[in-house]
């Protein structure tokens, strides 16, 4: 008994466990001509040290989003309408710009989900991380910095960094883009890694030695690591935790394993499901989710999954549901947890116990 | 009229719709005026009429300099393209119109690939007005219909691309490719953006087209299930060069090449479990450069089993079994 006891306390380290980032109730807004689209809409979730976050969920449901508006890195026309991020303890969205530059190359590294719009296409690759390194380390003399260059570029697995270090980044294959890329997040040793799905253009043995290398400095410097992706095996490999994302919301947020074994959320079964595994019978179609996902530019008032759910009701369609925490820390937001919820043809209800909904809703 | 229709449909079964030979593709190289990048090395293969060729490898390894080659966006530098039989390798820029309507391209990039100062409408539109032969009204029915079915609605028409995600960009692209029903479609990398439900729709919307308009696709991707779903046969290229071919799903049961193997381990299992424990499978080791490809196979610098041979002779495709090819002296 004592003995599990313990365990379970070191597990949780309390008081020292402050998560690196809070994002509390995030909502971010674009104003274009087409009116104002709700990018993200009361998004919450956590970062902490040493620990990988999968960051999982529809196209355009606001993975992208939520972190540039962390980092103050939104479009001009995005603006964050409400919530509190904090890192570090400090709060980010208040911060004074300067202050938020240090932040952002020193602490926080982002690798952008587009390589080529990112990199400058008028200078060298080489010459880019190199200037990334003299913004962050101004005491090396130019002759360091070059051979940190070069070591970081070959750590990201670019052969031949020493001849490639002059090329352009059209002369680079996408893959390789991503891995400049990747080279500059790491350039600084963040605290955090922001990474918006850094291995998508990259083959798999390149992506397995990537992720090696991201799973190597999360273990030896404790470095935090945000990962968003598309590719659930990439999740399973990399990702103790997971936040799922629909329409601007957090939809699902569980341990990897539990939420491999059993989603508690319906779009999550949905995108489990629609995955084709390795040996796949071609001749059966794939099942995707059905439907397409809402209309960000008038979002609707009930659950946005409502009208590609299978087990959707009348109350989904008009009232937006609270999310669950069940006992174990599980959350969903889903109306079938709910214990006024009917028991029939409803797999999600009372299976782990009873689920607290949480205040704002009520 | 019999007469025509009967060669329509021999057309449709067996003539193949693409031969590619000996394409190949070098890039000037920085730092020395003889110094090149070996992208893309004496590749051949065929595509039928309404067919799939899946098309993976390492990154940087000429998947996107082969399909460029093809729709001529790149002038290769030997080897022969034939479209429909005809020899597009040298047609000159401007009479590549009627070409372009048999064989469109969905760029790897969705990000630059699409023009940021047109909006969606525009954009899927224009290969249609390029060709000058529609009715305003019918390109607006034509692109709302074709927006619906790469699953974006009316509202995203108006919106300019820079206003989209990323998996949005990608499905214009698709859109904007599939809009002229083109008689092959090189897909470079359509879903590598996009999340796994909206994958399946694209996949499965790929799958409807080929079925009703007989289309043909090369299929470049990573995602190593999908690309088995989808593609009757598949190629693996390694440094420029294919180094295996497969008609039928063998590859994936019974890999040949050294590189196909430890690819094949190193993708990732959508099991945490087991995906834990499973980290230090793979490949391992640098890529070496393309613009001095190592002599020999290229791939010796990280073959578990190279011997001498493999250090100084280059290993020729050759059918190791029926309908298999691979380039690899041990097999
Ligand atoms: N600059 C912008 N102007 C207007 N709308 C935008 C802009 N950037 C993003 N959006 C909209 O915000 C929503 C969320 O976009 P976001 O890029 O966060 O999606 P995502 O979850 O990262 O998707 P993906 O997986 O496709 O990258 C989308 O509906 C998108 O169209
Ligand atoms: N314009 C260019 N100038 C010089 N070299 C180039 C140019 N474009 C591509 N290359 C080189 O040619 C090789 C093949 O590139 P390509 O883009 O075809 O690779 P790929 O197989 O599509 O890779 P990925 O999977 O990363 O997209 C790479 O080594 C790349 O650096
Ligand atoms: S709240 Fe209703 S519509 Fe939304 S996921 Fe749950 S059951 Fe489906
Ligand atoms: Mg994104
Ligand atoms: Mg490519």
């Amino acid at each position: 008994m004592t003995m599990q006891y313990k365990n379970y306390d070191v597990s949780h380290n309390p008081g020292g466990d402050e998560p690196l980032l809070t994002i509390r109730n995030l909502r971010t807004s674009f104003f274009t001509g087409a009116g104002e689209i709700a990018a993200v809409r009361g998004v919450s979730l956590t970062v902490r040290r040493g620990e990988c976050l999968g960051v999982v969920g529809e196209s355009g449901s606001g993975k992208s989003v939520t972190f540039l508006s962390a980092l103050r890195l939104l479009a001009p026309a995005g603006r964050v309408m409400g919530g509190e991020i904090r890192f570090q303890g400090r709060d980010l969205l208040n911060m004074r710009l300067k202050e938020m530059r240090e932040v952002r190359g020193a602490r926080i590294a982002m690798i952008f989900q587009d390589p080529l719009s990112s990199l400058n296409p008028l200078i060298p690759i080489g010459k880019q991380v190199d200037e990334m390194l003299w913004a962050h380390e101004k005491n090396l003399t130019a002759r360091q910095r070059k051979d940190k260059t070069l070591e970081l570029l070959t750590k990201a697995h670019i052969p031949e960094a020493e001849r490639r270090y002059g090329s352009y980044p059209h002369e680079f294959s996408g893959g390789m883009r991503q891995r400049v890329m990747i080279a500059m997040a790491l350039a600084c040793k963040p605290d955090l890694l922001v990474a918006d799905e850094p291995t998508t253009a990259l083959d798999v043995s390149i992506q397995n030695q990537i992720l090696r290398l991201i799973k190597s400095l999360q273990s030896e410097m404790g470095m935090g690591v945000a990962f968003i992706t598309h590719d659930l095996g990439v999740i399973a490999q990399m990702c103790t935790r997971v936040s799922v994302l629909y329409g601007g919301l957090v939809m699902e947020d569980a341990a990897a394993d539990d939420l491999f074994d059993r989603p508690l959320h319906p779009y999550t079964e949905g995108l489990l499901t629609s995955m084709p595994s390795l040996m796949q019978d071609r001749s059966i179609r794939l099942s995707p989710i059905p439907g397409s996902p809402p209309d960000m530019s008038a979002p609707p008032s009930g659950c946005p999954f409502a009208p590609r759910c299978a087990h959707a009701r009348n109350i989904c369609v008009s009232q937006m549901p609270p999310t669950y925490t069940y006992a174990d820390g599980r959350q969903s937001r889903c109306w079938l947890h709910s214990h006024d919820a009917p028991a029939f043809d409803n797999p999600y209800r009372d299976i782990r116990g009873t689920a607290v909904p949480d205040e704002e809703a009520l | 009229m019999r007469s025509e229709s009967t060669r329509a449909n021999a057309k449709e079964s067996d003539a193949p719709l693409l031969q590619v030979r000996g394409l190949t593709h070098h890039f000037p190289a920085r730092g020395g005026r003889h110094r090149i990048v070996h992208a893309l090395e004496n590749v051949s293969f065929t595509l039928t009429h309404g067919r799939t060729l899946g098309l993976v490898g390492e990154s940087g390894c000429g998947k996107s300099t082969c399909a460029r080659c093809i729709v001529r966006i790149l002038n290769p530098s030997a080897g022969q393209v034939l479209l429909d039989g005809q020899d597009i390798t040298h047609i000159p820029q401007k009479r590549l119109l009627p070409v372009r309507r048999k064989m469109q391209m969905v760029f790897q990039d969705p990000y630059t690939a699409l023009n940021a100062r047109m909006t969606v409408r525009d954009i899927v539109a224009e290969p249609l007005r390029a060709q000058r032969s529609y009715s305003s009204g019918e390109t607006r029915e034509m692109v709302g219909e074709m927006l619906s079915r790469v699953g974006l609605t009316r509202e995203h028409e108006n919106r300019y691309a820079h206003e989209l995600s990323g998996g949005q960009r990608q499905r214009v692209g698709i859109a904007r490719a599939l809009i002229l029903k083109p008689a092959l479609v090189l897909c470079d990398e359509p879903i590598s953006a996009l999340d796994v439900s909206i994958q399946a729709q694209v996949i499965n919307l790929l799958r409807d087209f080929q079925q009703e308009l007989g289309l043909a696709y090369l299929f470049i991707a990573h995602d190593l299930s999908m690309v088995r779903y989808v593609s009757d046969s598949v190629g693996v290229m390694y440094m420029g060069e294919l180094v295996e071919l497969s008609d039928g799903g063998d590859l994936y049961t019974r890999p040949l090449h050294p590189y196909t193997q430890g690819l094949l381990e190193s993708i990732p299992i959508p099991n945490p479990r087991v995906a834990r424990e499973n980290t230090a499978r793979g490949l391992t080791g640098d890529i070496a450069s393309p613009i001095d490809p190592p002599p020999g196979c290229r791939f010796h610098t990280r073959c578990p089993r190279a011997a001498a041979r493999c250090k100084s002779e280059p290993p020729l495709l050759k059918e190791a079994a029926p309908g298999h090819w691979t380039a690899c002296h041990l097999v």
